[in-house]
């Protein structure tokens, strides 16, 4: 019978393909055993309370006007964060990638670098910008385009400063990737048909790079609706995130259940947001 | 219409490096011109002079008369095919080739029937409705074409349009291509390193090295009267014997001397020799006008169509032949290790020069 020519030793050899794969997969389940399975506790805890299954902690987020109003808050301050990041990231990253080999190498530098820095030190230096009698101030004072001091820190629009500069990189690099992936050719070829500069831009570039803006836009908001400590530091109690009120439930209230509700809440909005950009992503896909 | 495009005294040089070095070259309308080179020749910066893309440091390009050097690429009214298509993945297959009429505010109903005319051209009018990614290698090259050409411009350019789709594909896109040309009366500006193809399909080829244009000739004048040593072996296989001129005899190290006005006398002269113009000489008989040598049978190889015999000559040469399957030419084919006699029609002699002729 032909068929059992090598068999046993081919059909050993799969075997032992297989049991290394499953070495391979080992630090997979470490992660699962080590973040996702306490992240499933505290998404278990906020059904419990005073001991008992319960959905008090979600009522109380429904019933209290507060809690909407920091929702809202808090999607306000990404939604503007990442309208503004998107309006500073594109043109910024559309002129790094014009630019020789070099040049577009220092640029990203110059994008890395303050990403690689702190992000507390990075708020500490806003609010020493900021500030009433911070650096900012004190020019426009001396250059005579105001009369008295500009509130900036503490406030909505030093929490909007701040968080902007540490989401651009967070914009800007898959937004890079995706324009140095745009064949160069494809403009060209607009301009041989006749488009002019800006035609072949708004035709032919710009719809190709649509991609990158939602992948670069999607990281940025998302990060934005968890983030904490700029809006904490620069927000000077002015600015309430849904952050600050899952950290102040747990350090303030010791209410671990309030506060995976909320974390969980927020898990819930996030997932909405992808799965409704992807939706969009892939009719876009159709279309393209 | 077809426009006529006067080159002269075009250079680019990248930093000191000249990529064109003083090229000057007039294409008629209606023209099929190659530009055939290595890569780094420059082929491809010359035609993206023409194009607009690459400014030269200096000189002049005219389209009929009219001076273009320093015209933005979208007013240039040029059509241009790229060597990957570069179709909008963003747009259909008709919404690409309506493209250049839509920026020419041609009316929806006018632009629709251009482009499906243009696209029936290149046989791809059911491909309309298609997105770029549903397409084959060969229906992009076929759709970038009915781009080109649906906004009926003067002089199209090419830049190694087929050189990525298979051999059997290329043949037959070379002829359609060829085809093409003849009926739309255009100029057409063809860049490829595929010596065949610049044969196959151009009135006239430009060789070029080192950003020079070594000789621009009628595709059979190249192959068989080449300027100097670089472009014989540019274009075609060839094996080059040295040779002694003295008083318009023709010394040849392996072979008896010979005088021919077919020669054209060089510094250093060295004879060509193809492999298909070369016969086996069967006998020892010596007929007037041919030129013999010997050599010894190294490998004798079977193609189908072909067969190839290579024999190494007294001087220590290596010498390809190549002949027709034919029962008759297959006869007195040597076998490996034979000591065998060839011809050459003086006729079919050529001698070019080592160094570089003048062009």
């Amino acid at each position: 019978m032909r068929y059992a020519l090598n068999h046993a030793v081919l059909a050993a050899t799969q075997r032992r393909e297989q049991r290394s794969s499953l070495y391979a997969m080992m630090p997979g389940l470490l992660l699962v055993a080590l973040v996702i399975g306490p992240s499933l506790w505290l998404a278990f805890l906020s059904f419990y309370a005073n001991g008992q299954p319960s959905l008090e902690h979600y009522q109380r987020i429904l019933d209290n006007p507060s809690y909407t109003s920091i929702m809202l808050n808090t999607l306000h301050l990404s939604v503007v964060v990442t309208v503004i990041v998107v309006l500073l990231g594109y043109p910024t990253t559309y002129a790094i990638t014009l630019l020789p080999k070099r040049g577009s190498a220092v640029a990203l530098a110059c994008v890395a670098i303050p990403f690689w820095t702190s992000l507390l030190v990075r708020t500490y230096a806003w609010m020493v910008i900021l500030q009433r009698n911070g650096v900012l101030n004190g020019w426009m004072l001396d250059l005579g385009l105001i009369e008295r001091p500009v509130r900036m820190a503490n406030s909505f629009l030093g929490t909007t400063i701040g968080m902007v500069h540490i989401m651009l990189p967070f914009f800007i690099f898959p937004l890079y990737a995706i324009l140095r992936s745009i064949d160069p050719n494809l403009v060209r070829a607009a301009y041989s048909l006749g488009a002019s500069p800006s035609r072949a831009f708004i035709d032919v570039f710009l719809p190709l790079s649509r991609q990158g803006v939602m992948a670069g836009g999607l990281l940025t908001f998302v990060l934005c609706l968890g983030f904490y400590v700029t809006p904490q530091l620069l927000g000077g109690g002015n600015v309430t995130t849904i952050s600050m009120k899952i950290e102040q439930n747990i350090t303030a209230y010791s209410d671990w259940g309030a506060a995976s509700a909320l974390a969980v809440v927020l898990i819930v909005v996030v997932g909405l947001i992808l799965l409704v950009s992807r939706w969009l992503t892939t009719r876009g896909a159709a279309w393209r | 219409m077809a426009s006529s495009i006067e080159i002269t005294e075009l250079s680019k040089r990248y930093s000191l490096q000249p990529v064109l070095d003083n090229i000057s070259a007039s294409i008629k309308p209606g023209e099929f011109l190659t530009l055939l080179g290595p890569s780094g020749s420059g082929k491809t910066t010359l035609l993206m002079s023409i194009a607009g893309f690459v400014r030269p440091s200096a000189g002049s390009i005219r389209v009929d008369e009219r001076e273009i050097v320093a015209l933005a690429p979208h007013k240039r009214n040029i059509g241009m095919v790229f060597q990957n298509y570069a179709l909008f993945p963003n747009m259909s297959v008709g919404e690409n080739v309506a493209y250049p009429l839509k920026i020419r505010r041609v009316s929806r109903a006018e632009r629709e029937e251009r482009a499906r005319r243009a696209l029936g051209a290149v046989q791809m009018d059911s491909f309309a409705e298609r997105r770029i990614d549903q397409l084959s290698g060969g229906q992009r090259q076929r759709v970038a074409v009915a781009r080109a050409i649906v906004f009926e411009p003067n002089i199209i350019l090419m830049d190694e349009p087929l050189s990525a789709l298979d051999k059997r594909l290329r043949e037959e896109m070379q002829v359609e291509l060829k085809a093409l040309h003849e009926r739309l009366g255009r100029t057409i500006i063809y860049v490829t390193h595929d010596q065949k193809e610049a044969l196959t399909m151009s009135d006239r080829v430009a060789v070029l090295k080192a950003g020079r244009i070594r000789q621009i000739a009628a595709p059979r004048d190249i192959y068989e009267r080449p300027l100097d040593r670089f472009v014989a072996d540019f274009i075609g296989d060839s094996t080059f014997i040295p040779v002694q001129e003295s008083a318009g005899v023709l010394d040849l190290a392996v072979s008896d001397a010979f005088r021919s006005d077919h020669i054209r006398r060089r510094e250093k002269p060295l004879l060509l020799l193809r492999p298909e113009k070369i016969e086996i000489a069967s006998g020892a008989e010596r007929q007037h006008g041919f030129i013999y040598f010997t050599g010894v049978a190294e490998q004798v190889l079977f193609q189908g169509d072909l067969v190839i015999v290579y024999s190494r000559l007294a001087d220590g040469t290596r010498l390809r032949l190549q002949r027709g399957t034919r029962q008759n030419t297959m006869k007195d084919l040597p076998n490996v290790g034979d000591t065998f006699r060839m011809a050459l029609n003086e006729a079919d002699a050529w001698v070019v020069d080592e160094v570089e002729g003048s062009a």
